[in-house]
């Protein structure tokens, strides 16, 4: 008795305390539409967090491939340019000496190396910044003689094809100044970017 | 009914599940972007025209062809391997006669040394006149260049002879090269003209002249086949205007055959004519040498007479195509002519006064009454001296064939008068007297031609 005694006391405490566990457990009582709202609650806050995790991915992934200077490894996605012996980075720039003198008909080459340097490997897409009366094309590969038998870029993406993880490939760029190039380009220069996009190929 | 613990599980594991589909999706589409730039650009074509000056030239009657050349070039900086398409234009600055009358032939060559008077143009030569604005055509690489040499020739003198002796147009060589819608053009002038080729003229056939350098010092110079000489190859000299026994100095023109261009005989050795010794140098000398048997080939007896002014002529030889040249000077004799580029001066100009013949006078009732024969370089104007004084009394018609100077006691007292017989080009063409007698039907006169 003693031992039950002995309990008595704890379960005169517990007796005692019942009352207000059971207010508690009244308060925090799942009831089928409590549940079933914690759950939305919980996944709707989890869709959001990851939703804003993948934006932030992508957003860095942008702004570091179109201001930094250096190779941006996004997780295990990681692409540089090269132009003959400058340093890889995320931008790379061809002389303008290469095609800074061009008459109508004319198609001058330059080339350049894209790296994968992560472990996975890439769908890249081409497009240009902005329209010009030169027609720029873009292809894997060294640059021929003749003109690419590609079309040329436009500021719409086009697929170029893809890239091993930890392989390198060189491009070639192919600058063509039309033979209908109006006579009124005759003297001028203007710039152009190629952006190079590359999405990761699911594993 | 379903428990409330396995709802509890149910909405922990869809909570989950969406957790992970959700991060998975996120994850197999990284992307990264990189950018490759430079600068493109468009060459300026140009292109040059050099040594054009050389195509200029003034022609004479001794030089009616001129071989020049023109240096095109692709001077367009550019890192094209294109070749540009020239397009060369030979053509007059504006409309000119010249333009018309003077033919350009056009050739490519290795060298501009190569266009030499003597270079024989290559049968596929582009000729063209000047106004025709001939086109040669070519295909340059930068930092190339094509030479042209271009002749330029008149046919004849004839074609380009003027009253005022010169014509002039300006030859334009226009370049343009073109590669596409590109376009780089040059251009350069320079002239070419005329000088001292003076409209021809014809020649009296039936009189005998007087031939005078157009300018007097101490004397009216005649040309004279010296000392009166009749062997073949006599120089023919300058030499004061005689009046008497001037036979060797005068001349009369025959048609040679070769149209326009006359043989010159001399009075005082008729089978002999007016010779270069076909010569074709500046300085050659002139002689009297005898008459080709066939005029119309031996240009070098051939004299066109090419008027300056009224009466007064370049004598244009078209064999060496030079001036008939008189020495200057201020002795009698001036030595001997020679044949000289033409040069506008006075001593390769000369008057032609037609000479007297059958030059005559007699006394009608109380005048004296002169006639001759020759009327071309009238008026003549008569003059009297009485010794110390002249005076001209009469100045007939420009074609009279005779004067008449009526006596008068006022004007004439008893003695001889001298007469001269000036024509328009101030050549003394003959003289005479008048005798002034108490009775005035025993007044004579006399005529006298200088022969």
């Amino acid at each position: 008795m003693t031992g039950s005694r002995a309990a008595h006391p704890g379960r005169r405490r517990l007796r005692a305390a019942q009352p207000r566990l059971r207010r508690l457990l009244l308060i925090l009582r799942p009831t089928p539409r409590g549940a079933l709202a914690a759950a939305a609650a919980l996944t709707a806050g989890i869709l959001v967090a990851a939703g804003l995790a993948v934006g932030s991915y992508a957003f860095l992934n942008s702004q570091a491939s179109a201001t930094s200077a250096v190779t941006i490894q996004s997780g295990n996605l990681a692409l540089a340019v090269q132009y003959g012996s400058g340093a890889a980075g995320s931008t790379a720039t061809i002389p303008t000496t290469a095609w800074a003198t061009m008459l109508p008909g004319d198609v001058v080459g330059q080339q350049f190396t894209l790296a994968s340097t992560g472990t996975a490997g890439a769908t890249i897409t081409a497009r240009l910044s902005a329209v010009s009366a030169w027609e720029i094309r873009v292809a894997p590969g060294t640059c021929p003689a003749t003109q690419l038998a590609v079309a040329p870029l436009t500021t719409t993406a086009a697929t170029e094809g893809t890239i091993p993880g930890g392989s390198a490939t060189p491009v070639c760029v192919q600058a063509t100044l039309p033979s209908s190039a109006a006579a009124t380009l005759s003297g001028t220069t203007v710039g152009f970017s190629i952006i190079l996009d590359s999405t990761q190929v699911p594993s | 009914m379903i428990g409330r613990r396995v709802k509890l599980v149910i909405a922990t594991a869809l909570t989950g599940f969406l957790v992970l589909a959700g991060t998975t999706a996120g994850l197999a589409f990284w992307s990264a972007s990189n950018t490759v730039s430079s600068t493109v650009g468009a060459a300026t074509l140009s292109i040059t025209t050099t040594n054009v000056t050389s195509v200029g030239y003034t022609f004479g009657n001794e030089s009616l062809v001129t071989t020049g050349s023109v240096t095109v070039t692709n001077t367009t900086t550019t890192t094209s391997t294109q070749n540009g398409a020239v397009r060369v234009t030979f053509g007059p600055a504006a409309s000119a006669t010249l333009a018309d009358k003077v033919t350009a032939t056009i050739w490519a060559t290795a060298a501009a040394s190569d266009c030499t008077a003597g270079a024989t143009a290559p049968s596929g030569a582009t000729s063209a006149l000047w106004s025709a604005s001939p086109v040669l055509t070519a295909s340059l690489a930068q930092g190339t260049s094509v030479i042209y040499c271009v002749r330029s020739s008149i046919a004849s003198r004839e074609t380009v002879a003027t009253s005022g002796g010169s014509l002039a147009f300006q030859p334009k060589i226009s370049a343009t090269i073109t590669v596409g819608s590109f376009t780089g053009s040059a251009n350069a002038t320079t002239t070419q003209s005329t000088q001292y080729i003076y409209t021809t003229s014809t020649a009296d056939l039936t009189r005998w002249n007087w031939i005078r350098p157009n300018f007097t010092s101490s004397y009216n110079y005649c040309l004279d086949v010296s000392g009166a000489g009749t062997a073949s190859g006599t120089i023919v000299i300058s030499y004061g205007c005689k009046t008497g026994g001037s036979a060797n100095q005068n001349w009369k023109f025959i048609a040679s055959g070769a149209t326009g261009y006359y043989t010159i005989q001399s009075r005082g050795a008729t089978a002999l004519r007016v010779d270069n010794n076909n010569s074709t140098a500046s300085g050659g000398s002139i002689t009297v040498n005898t008459a080709a048997a066939n005029p119309a080939t031996a240009t070098n007896q051939q004299w066109q007479l090419q008027q300056v002014s009224p009466n007064i002529y370049e004598l244009v030889n078209p064999l060496s195509g030079m001036c008939l040249t008189s020495p200057s000077g201020a002795s009698q004799n001036l030595g001997n002519l020679t044949q000289a580029p033409c040069s506008g001066t006075v001593y390769q100009q000369f008057k032609v006064s037609q000479a007297f013949e059958n030059f005559s006078c007699a006394r009608s009732s109380s005048a004296w009454v002169w006639s001759w024969d020759s009327v071309s370089t009238g008026p003549y104007h008569v003059l009297v001296s009485n010794g110390t004084t002249t005076t001209e009394l009469v100045t007939t018609a420009a074609t009279a064939a005779g004067a008449t100077l009526a006596f008068s006691d006022a004007n004439y007292g008893n003695g001889t008068y001298n007469v001269s017989f000036v024509d328009s080009l101030d050549t003394v063409v003959g003289s005479g007297t008048i005798t002034v007698t108490a009775s005035s039907k025993k007044n004579t006169c006399s005529a006298d031609d200088f022969q």
